[in-house]
């Protein structure tokens, strides 16, 4: 449709283009954050969402920002001094191992804990932000419902539904679902892309569709403490079995707010296609700090297998 | 209280009761809003929609007086034996001269300050039509937008935006059927056809209670009836399109009729050049509209009016393929076209029940759709020349029905009262997006399937009753309530609300005035903020997306200067509930198994100040408007949950809207407007995200740019010659006369020397324009 309306209004409407001057202050460079996972001591599944209490080795991703019309291109941040601890307790520094990773070990995150970041370098704004690790949250079955061949019409793929049903503990939640397969060791093999129609599931739609991503998000805004189920349809299971000595399991992550904010909004980003045209809404990717970009944020998993 | 009032009414004795209609003396058309006064006991009162009046005196003797804009004023002295009086007027329009056998005077502007109702402004069609145009096009919404606390949306759009509210909430009446949508060519022109137009009333704010539906405004317009006593035509010719009107008795001084018809030719222009330029492929756009309008009076308390409009805007493009391969020849036929249009109709039914006891009852029936089709077909021809046909196609089809019926009263029980009440009740049928794909062939067979949003049904009914009570000579108040009831899907939504607008004479020529009013607001409109298309969708409150709620304080000063000047200056408050959004990424075009799943319920809040100061009557007439606001929007899923400037917060807005009759045949017309910029939401920072790696331009609050301020000049010269058969008009204008480059779109792309910029698309340069129109 895009392409239909894109040629309307070129006719005879749109006299010119021209180049403006930017009537504002420019974005200064900023500290980019994001906790991340490049070392095989905890489990693949789990995947880059935060800081989590499955290792005591914890690692600090920093790039930085430069200004929406800078010709250059965002880089690794060398040099920063980076921080944490558990909320008002001692800080505990990261070293830098290449530029832009930063790593400790030895600093172990509990659930249930509130945690402090900082990072500072010269020539930009120091970044802080409180962060909670929250409790995990087991999946109490996961059972197969039925299988949706290809819709030739439509063009939509093929799914296998499955049920994921767990008890929200109350307060406010925040959870992504996954499907993946794992060895005998649970040991990460392969993943699949996931989504629902279930309201209880923030999954993205444009119209009929609903779009397939690695984790399906959702907040307990609809099931606050309540035991809920979730229909999760599986892209192009098509009902075979796993492949010998793999199995099929489902990941149940609970973010505390600032992870979900911050992977949900990225997801509706890249799925958008950026941060907006005249035919979609923009999309703003989340951050907690001020002064600063990314986000700092924790969470729990629970791994499921069949 | 009201009701208590009302039954206390026939305790007031009164001796007399002076009522009638007040009617042009060239084409017997009622005139509404027209100003009658008694000089000797000082009571006043104005016609209502359908020319009629009623004056209850306590004296023996009355010096009658009646004046509207473009009228002589006319009086008469009457002596009242009875206890009813009827005294019509017959009021000569002041383009004609020198053949006035009674005593006349030039009319007046009615008095600003002494109207109870506030925020409303009404339109002079005439000096609609003098004003400059884009491409000729004479647009009444086009000249709502100069108004203060009005603002316009992208550049040479028609919508209109009142005090901070959305499009959705103007309530556009048309011969009181409500339109969903009011433009045609992506909203560059406006459905109103100016030659049809009788009268143009807007109300941003201290709504009287007969009204109800919406939050921002209500925007009255009137078609004229059709002239009585002559069979009178006029037309335009245009750059774009033409359009012709006939009136005239079908029984003289008892039926009338009024066509008036409209059609844009870009279609014809612009083909030849199409299809050179693109080998074969054609493409096409156009719209037309048509009003038709029957009248006829049975007698002195009973009129009945027909009218109906239909218009269609539709686009078309097409092409038509051959490829050879390896013997086989290869034919792909594409069509897509999309079309919208509304349509309209109303029976209305005047009874004068008694000299104090009007009734109009209307039945209505009101139809947007809009519709898109794309389609392709492929036939594959053998060497051996079988052939093998396939197609797709896919269509999507939203529209909203109405069928209504509503009876509304207005009595005039005693001097200082002028009480209205009524009822309405409405049937909606939403299909809020229907998606249908065929798929077919030869050798498989057809195959369709159908999907969307379902279909749905609501009743919606209204009640009123509200009295325009002169309390004392100084304070005048219009005391209402409006109550409504809507059900759809076995939900039942009801509201009652309160109006309420007063004013208190300060000195003879001035007042202050003040109006409170609750809203609600039964429908939403699934709207993309970023371009102004006819996709946009209406639907109900649900049980899950409860009806949009308003209140609205208002504030003013109005004065009544010499030489028809008036001065008015108002403040507002406004804070609007349940409004709807689509959640940050959601596309808008296509439609969803469910709507409700892709939007977001928030809050906005706007205030402001507006300064008009206009004048009506004399060799220039016009109106200087400005206005300081502010309007903001919340949503707990947009931005984060934080405030944010809606995309039309315009912190200043001025209009200068001015005719000046330079001499009998040439009228000077000019406008001039300035505007802050459009909010617009634009990244202000890229960055890699170190988890993923992906490239994320950061977008730091939503609307948190402004576009570069809009102004714009215009001007026009109108030529009027009276000819052996009529009127000659030619009108030559210039849009944009200093060719400013206003902002339509922002984006960050390449100044072309590989450097990354702010690039701004705009749409109209200086546009000149000449079109003739023509009166018999």
């Amino acid at each position: 449709m895009k392409k239909l309306i894109f040629p309307i209004l070129a006719i005879g409407l749109v006299s010119c283009e021209t180049v403006i001057d930017y009537d504002g202050e420019l974005s200064e460079p900023m500290i980019v954050t994001a906790p991340i996972s490049l070392q095989d001591d905890r489990p693949r599944y789990e995947g880059q969402f935060g800081f989590t209490p499955s290792s005591s080795l914890q690692e600090i991703g920093l790039t930085y920002s430069i200004d929406i019309l800078d010709n250059g291109y965002p880089q690794q941040l060398d040099n920063a001094l980076v921080q944490v601890r558990e909320k008002d307790g001692s800080w505990f520094q990261f070293d830098e191992m290449i530029s832009g990773y930063y790593r400790t070990n030895g600093f172990q995150f509990e659930e249930g804990k509130t945690y402090e970041y900082r990072a500072s370098r010269s020539g930009y704004e120091t970044v802080n932000a409180e962060f909670e690790i929250p409790n995990h949250v087991e999946i109490t079955d996961a059972k197969f419902v039925r299988e949706v061949g290809f819709d030739s019409l439509s063009f939509e793929d093929g799914y296998s539904e499955y049920e994921i049903t767990f008890t929200d503990p109350g307060g406010d939640q925040f959870y992504s679902i996954s499907c993946i397969l794992v060895d005998q060791n649970d040991t990460l093999q392969g993943s699949y892309y996931v989504t629902s129609s279930s309201p209880f599931a923030n999954a993205i739609s444009d119209g009929e569709y609903y779009a397939y991503f690695s984790e399906l998000y959702s907040d307990n805004a609809l099931y606050r403490g309540e035991e809920v189920t979730i229909p999760v349809r599986v892209m192009n299971l098509r009902g075979e079995d796993p492949p010998q000595n793999l199995k099929l399991a489902f990941v149940l992550r609970t973010h505390d707010i600032h992870s979900y904010r911050y992977h949900s909004s990225l997801q509706r980003y890249q799925y958008s296609g950026g941060s907006g045209d005249p035919f979609s809404q923009p999309v703003l990717v989340y951050t907690n700090f001020e002064g600063g970009l990314g986000y700092v944020g924790g969470f729990s998993t629970h791994l499921w297998t069949e | 209280m009201l009701i208590c009032g009302l039954f206390a009414f026939p305790l007031w004795a009164q001796n007399h009761t002076v009522n009638g209609y007040v009617t042009d003396s060239q084409s017997g058309e009622s005139i509404g809003f027209a100003y009658v006064y008694d000089a000797y006991s000082g009571r006043g009162t104005r016609t209502n929609d359908y020319g009629f009046y009623s004056l209850s005196l306590t004296s023996d003797s009355a010096k009658i007086t009646t004046t509207y804009i473009g009228y002589y004023q006319q009086e008469k002295t009457v002596t009242l034996f009875e206890s009813d009086v009827d005294l019509d007027f017959e009021l000569i329009p002041d383009n004609v001269i020198d053949e006035i056998l009674i005593e006349v005077n030039s009319a007046e502007a009615p008095p600003v300050h002494e109207e109870s109702q506030m925020s409303t402004v009404r339109l002079d069609i005439a000096q609609v039509r003098n004003l400059p145009v884009l491409l000729g096009e004479t647009d009444l919404l086009k000249t709502i937008q100069l108004l203060p606390g009005v603002q316009s949306g992208s550049e040479g759009s028609s919508g209109f935006y009142v005090r901070g509210g959305g499009p959705d909430q103007n309530l556009v009446l048309v011969d009181g059927v409500p339109v969903y949508n009011v433009s045609h060519l992506f909203g560059f022109f406006s459905i109103f056809n100016g030659d049809a137009v009788k009268s143009v009333e807007l109300i941003k704010g201290g709504f009287p209670a007969e009204y109800g539906g919406r939050l921002s405004s209500v925007l009255d317009i009137r078609m004229k009836e059709g002239n009585m006593r002559e069979f009178h035509g006029e037309g335009a010719i245009g750059l774009i399109s033409s359009k012709f009107t006939i009136e005239g008795p079908i029984w003289e001084d008892r039926t009338s009729f009024l066509v008036s018809a409209r059609r844009t030719y870009i279609d014809v222009l612009a083909a030849p050049l199409i299809a050179s330029a693109t080998d074969g492929a054609n493409a096409g756009y156009y719209f037309y509209d048509v009003n038709a309008k029957v009248n006829h009076r049975f007698n002195d308390d009973h009129h009945l009016y027909l009218s109906m409009y239909n218009g269609r805007d539709e686009f078309s493009a097409g092409s038509e393929e051959e490829t050879r391969y390896d013997g086989f020849r290869y034919i792909e036929k594409f069509n897509a076209g999309i079309d919208w249009g509304n349509t309209i109709g109303s029976l209305r039914w005047n009874w004068r029940l008694n000299s104090k006891l009007f009734l109009n009852t209307t039945a209505t029936y009101t139809r947007y759709r809009f519709n898109v089709l794309n389609e392709f077909e492929e036939t594959v021809i053998a060497p051996d020349d079988t052939e093998v046909n396939s197609f797709f196609g896919a269509e999507y089809l939203s529209d909203i029905e109405d069928y209504g019926i509503r009876w509304d009263f207005d009595w005039f029980p005693a001097p200082n009262h002028d009480i209205k009440f009524g009822a309405a009740y409405i049937n909606h049928t939403f299909r809020p997006g229907i998606s249908t794909l065929r798929t077919g062939s030869d050798t498989a067979g057809e195959n369709s399937i159908s999907f969307g949003s379902n279909n749905q049904y609501a009743n919606e009914i209204q009640l009123y009753a509200r009295d325009d009570w002169e309390i004392t000579d100084r304070l005048k108040a219009n005391i209402g309530l409006h109550a409504s009831g809507f059900n759809v899907n076995g939900e039942t939504y009801t509201s009652l609300q309160p109006r309420l607008s007063a004013r208190y004479l300060v000195t003879e020529s001035s007042s202050i005035k003040a109006s409170y009013a609750n809203m609600t607001q039964f429908l939403h409109l699934l709207t993309n903020q970023t371009t102004g298309l006819p996709t946009d969708l209406w639907v109900p409150a649900t049980d899950r997306v409860r009806p949009q709620q308003s209140w609205q304080v208002a504030l003013g000063y109005a004065h009544s200067l010499p030489h028809n000047f008036s001065v008015s200056v108002e403040g507002y408050y406004k804070e609007m509930s349940n409004l709807i959004e689509y959640r940050e990424g959601a596309g808008f075009f296509l439609g969803s198994q469910d709507w409700q799943d892709k939007v977001t319920t928030g809050n906005g809040t706007s205030y402001g100040v507006e300064l008009l100061i206009e004048r009506k009557v004399g060799k220039t007439t016009g109106w200087i408007g400005y206005t300081w606001s502010r309007s903001t929007r919340q949503f707990d899923e947009v931005n984060f949950g934080n405030p944010y400037p809606y995309t039309y917060d315009r912190r200043h807005d001025f209009s200068l809207a001015l005719t000046h009759k330079l001499s009998d045949r040439w009228t000077l017309g000019t406008v001039f407007v300035y505007g802050t910029g459009n909010a617009v939401t634009l990244p202000t920072a890229r960055y890699i995200d170190p988890s993923t790696g992906t490239l994320i331009e950061h977008v730091s609050g939503r609307n948190n740019y402004r576009a570069p301020a809009y102004h714009r000049w215009d001007i026009s010269l109108t030529h009027t010659k009276e000819t052996s058969w009529g009127e000659s008009i030619w009108q030559f204008g210039v849009y944009n006369v200093y060719s400013r480059q206003n902002p339509f779109y922002l984006y960050f792309g390449s100044d072309g020397q590989g450097n990354r910029s702010l690039n701004q698309v705009s749409l109209f340069p200086i546009l000149p324009s000449v079109s003739w129109a023509f009166k018999f």
